[in-house]
């Protein structure tokens, strides 16, 4: 069988090169362990790819920082005119700060804005390129947290539903029916809460879905209830019903971050299929073998965790009804990041 | 001696010198086209592993080629392709059946063989604006389902006997399940080598528009007139429905800015002697710049803000950019007009630094 080619999506923050590649082997390697596959080793199943708009992202963020303070520069305080630069240019000064605002919330800004174009386009062609040296192979695509909107957007602009004999000599283009994904993978899905902002991709059905009208064979979506991330504008079965391939709602708590990557791929259920799709593993199907994986994967989860931050986040989750703007937004997952902070430390 | 020409002339001048660079700019499609599509058929199907399915296999490379070369010189050669592609697949359709003898497995061949030549006589117009099924597998909790992409699945039922290890050869001692999954995925790959040259047909017909696009946009981060976060929101949301449309685009060759401060030298003829010249702030109130243009220009309202002796502290008046740089404008003080220019405008004959020195003197 020949290797399939997973391109990989990360989220929002810098991330350095690889990086979401070595956490998705170290998540998909645990739950391999887990079900009895001897010996998995992802480099020799698969070829693994990144899509990484990191750098991109932290260029600008920094262009902007170093223009701005160039002018503030140019009105020191107590000039004729700086209070006026100060109030325009000092938060854009700050830009290329470390503080958590700046380094994550600014890339869905950044995003939502033109630069997101640039990325799209980039996308794009980093999926064209994949399909033109894939030959026979099956194109997987998992993408995670912001990068699930960077890629919903894209495929939505990059694929077009035609009818036989129809082309488009104007723009670049795949055919969804023709040269569609095996699968696709979307973690922590905020492409309909991104949607709000950029108001690119439509929140009801687009060419992302699988079915005779898709960009894919199959859909898979994930999301964990104690994922704030997923609160918002969720992408989940009430919103949007997947024909081939399912969603994944997933509980168990071993870490502090709901939201983390790897702990994600590294669910059973989550793990079942990806092995499934991907390599087409059998160990994971036998009930045995999945009952003990279930058990171990458990073993590190803190008792009754879930039941503490549910419950104390319960009043959380319910202020999201009255978040108007992306500043409350941020104030709410702050709250709840300080809660679950707490939590953990009660428990240590 | 009164000046030969006042300050208001200036913008009247510039706009006569440079309206025509304003639509001088080359059109998308001819930059398009100085990156031909660069396709041959001599990649052609791959086959990465050896197949037991190999009179398929052959049978597809063989199809592949042929499909291909008719991409290359047919225009609407859509009888010649729908025979090739019933012959195909009634012929993969037959050695199939020979190879498995499980009922369940044999329906469905043929169920999903007439779902194929449905779909092949739909094709029309030409080769590559057609999609060509392609056979594939999935196992979903226990279940085997069998299928063209997008067609209804046929379920393979799961009183597998052991005529797929006869296929499969009982490699490791795969399981009557695992033996079809294997061998069925098999048979899938080898028949799906005949459509790989139009997948990279279609992706060398994306070539050239995706690299017109990622240089453009690398011009426009590299290029264009730098922006403030305010001005970048302005831009976004002015151009919303450009960037939402359902294609990937270029930048705008627009770009606007919205209170964007700058500092600015200015010289008013018209005040006293010895305060004629004034560093100050300028504020852009609105503005727009066409920064892809032969002669990249843009226009803004500006109030600039001076520390006159005699004359208003605040004007009013035009700024002009050229180069997606300097900025060179004109300004109304109610009983006197005077003429500025940003920093930028002695970018070429001095760096940034030298430029920060100068005007920190005048503080």
């Amino acid at each position: 069988m020949s290797k399939p080619v997973i391109l990989l999506i990360h989220g929002m923050g810098t991330h350095p090169l690889d990086n979401m590649t070595r956490e998705f082997k170290a998540g998909l390697m645990e739950a391999a362990n887990g079900f009895g596959i001897d010996a998995f080793d992802p480099d020799e199943s698969m070829d693994i790819t990144e899509f990484n708009y990191s750098e991109t992202l932290d260029n600008i963020r920094k262009k902007l920082a170093e223009d701005a303070q160039e002018i503030l520069d140019l009105f020191p305080n107590g000039t004729p005119g700086s209070e006026i630069v100060n109030k325009l240019l000092a938060f854009q000064a700050n830009f290329s700060e470390d503080e958590l605002v700046y380094t994550h919330w600014l890339d869905v800004a950044l995003y939502s804005l033109y630069y997101g174009e640039s990325i799209r386009v980039e996308l794009a062609r980093k999926l064209n390129n994949l399909f033109k040296e894939a030959d026979n192979r099956r194109v997987h695509i998992i993408a995670h947290s912001l990068g699930t909107a960077v890629l919903h957007d894209t495929l939505d602009k990059f694929y077009k539903v035609l009818a036989p004999g129809e082309g488009d000599d104007d723009y670049p283009y795949l055919r969804a029916g023709g040269q569609n994904l095996k699968t696709l993978w979307t973690f922590a899905n905020v492409n309909r809460l991104v949607s709000v902002l950029n108001n690119v991709a439509d929140r009801g059905p687009t060419v992302v879905r699988s079915g005779p009208t898709g960009c894919t064979d199959s859909l898979y979506n994930i999301y964990h209830t104690l994922d704030p991330f997923c609160w918002f504008e969720p992408y989940k079965e009430d919103t949007v019903t997947i024909e081939s391939g399912r969603h994944f709602e997933t509980r168990v708590v071993r870490k502090k971050n709901t939201h983390s990557f790897q702990e994600y791929v590294a669910s059973p259920e989550v793990a079942k299929y990806l092995l499934a799709e991907l390599v087409q593993a059998v160990e994971p199907l036998k009930p045995d073998n999945f009952a003990a994986y279930v058990e171990k994967h458990s073993e590190n989860t803190v008792s009754n965790i879930y039941d503490k931050i549910e419950a104390k986040v319960d009043d959380i989750k319910g202020g999201r009804n009255q978040i108007s703007n992306a500043a409350e937004l941020f104030e709410l997952l702050k709250t709840f990041v300080d809660t679950v902070e707490n939590i953990w430390e009660e428990d240590e | 001696m009164k000046p030969l020409l006042k300050a208001h002339c200036l913008p009247v001048a510039l706009l006569l010198v440079l309206a025509p660079a304003l639509f001088a700019a080359d059109s998308d499609e001819s930059r398009i086209q100085d990156n031909p599509i660069a396709f041959n058929c001599d990649a052609g199907a791959v086959s990465r592993d050896p197949s037991r399915f190999k009179e398929i296999e052959k049978l597809a490379i063989e199809v592949d080629t042929k499909l291909c070369q008719n991409l290359l010189t047919l225009k609407g050669g859509t009888p010649p392709t729908r025979s090739l592609l019933l012959d195909f697949g009634k012929q993969s359709e037959t050695l199939l059946l020979k190879q498995f003898s499980n009922a369940s497995v044999q329906n469905a061949i043929t169920t999903q063989f007439g779902h194929y030549a449905d779909q092949i006589l739909m094709i029309e117009g030409d080769l590559q604006n057609n999609n060509y099924p392609k056979l594939s597998t999935k196992t979903i909790d226990g279940t085997l389902y069998f299928s063209p992409q997008h067609g209804k699945e046929s379920v393979i039922a799961d009183n597998f006997d052991d005529s797929c290890t006869k296929v499969t050869g009982d490699e490791d001692n795969q399981t009557p399940f695992n033996a079809c999954t294997a061998a069925l995925e098999d048979a899938a790959t080898a028949f799906n080598n005949y459509e790989v040259s139009v997948t990279r047909y279609r992706t060398a017909q994306n070539d050239p528009k995706l690299s017109y696009l990622s240089s453009a946009w690398s011009r426009y981060l590299d290029k264009a007139r730098s922006q403030t976060i305010l001005d970048v929101w302005a831009t976004s949301a002015i151009h919303d429905d450009y960037y939402s449309q359902r294609n990937l685009v270029a930048p705008h060759p627009r770009q606007y800015f919205f209170l964007r401060p700058q500092a600015v030298y200015e010289f008013n003829q018209d005040a006293k002697k010895g305060d004629r010249t004034q560093v100050g702030l300028a504020i852009e109130w609105f503005g727009v710049n066409w920064w892809d243009s032969k002669i990249p220009f843009g226009v803004g309202l500006i109030s600039v803000f001076a520390d006159y002796e005699e004359e208003d502290s605040v004007g009013h008046g035009l700024q002009f950019t050229f180069n997606n740089s300097a900025s060179i404008g004109w300004v109304d003080r109610g009983d006197s007009e005077g003429i500025f220019v940003t920093l930028d405008f002695f970018k070429l004959w001095e760096d940034k630094s030298t430029q920060l020195e100068q005007y920190k003197k005048y503080q």
